[in-house]
């Protein structure tokens, strides 16, 4: 019986009624990055299912235009 | 309602700003004349996320069109390969929420960018 800390995490794109994740929109996307650059997990963030594939997208049209990194040492 | 494309392009930042200029006006005429230009977004220059082909810093253009000859995509597209001022490009069709506002997510580019287009290197 594992006390694993639940910490309750609601989908910051069905809160705030986003319809579409724009991949230009870098500020946003970096939220749902970790210093590494990499794709945070919907388990840590509870991004609910449809949104986190189309936040994947987009995260991957934003790096093709070098908007976002593929890898990085720190991101601060 | 017709298709509503965007074209993100990333011109070399090294160029002179007259050879830029030439390079995104020679693509908006295009882009003109095969169909119609809603709106063209200039960013302006900006930091890379990584460097692409030893560059650092790209001036980013967005056009948003629509045409009533979907082969020109495909003509664009090769014209931009074969410009060598131009760094990488994304073509999106249909997003589904329209035209965002003009110049969202520019993100404001300090002055200084143009100066250090060549010096920058350790900075991160």
């Amino acid at each position: 019986m594992s006390m694993r800390r639940k910490k309750k995490r609601s989908c910051f794109f069905t809160e705030n009624k986003i319809e579409h994740i724009d991949y230009k929109d870098e500020k946003l996307l970096r939220r749902f990055l970790n210093e590494r650059g990499k794709i945070v997990p919907r388990r840590m963030t509870g991004t609910s299912a449809a949104y986190q594939r189309e936040l994947a997208e987009a995260i991957k049209r934003a790096r093709h235009i070098a908007l976002l990194p593929f890898v990085s040492e720190s991101m601060r | 309602m017709p298709k509503l494309y965007e074209t993100v392009v990333l011109v070399d930042a090294m160029l002179e700003d007259a050879a830029i200029e030439a390079t995104i006006e020679k693509f908006r005429a295009l882009v003109a004349g095969n169909g119609d230009t809603i709106r063209v977004d200039r960013w302006g220059k900006r930091r890379l996320a990584y460097t692409i082909e030893k560059r650092t810093h790209a001036d980013y253009v967005i056009y948003y069109y629509n045409t009533a000859r979907p082969a020109f995509i495909a003509e664009f597209e090769r014209a931009l390969r074969l410009d060598e001022s131009v760094i990488r490009f994304l073509t999106v069709v249909d997003n589904p929420v329209g035209l965002p506002p003009e110049n969202a997510h520019a993100a404001v580019v300090p002055e200084d960018v143009l100066t250090n287009v060549e010096t920058d290197d350790k900075e991160d």
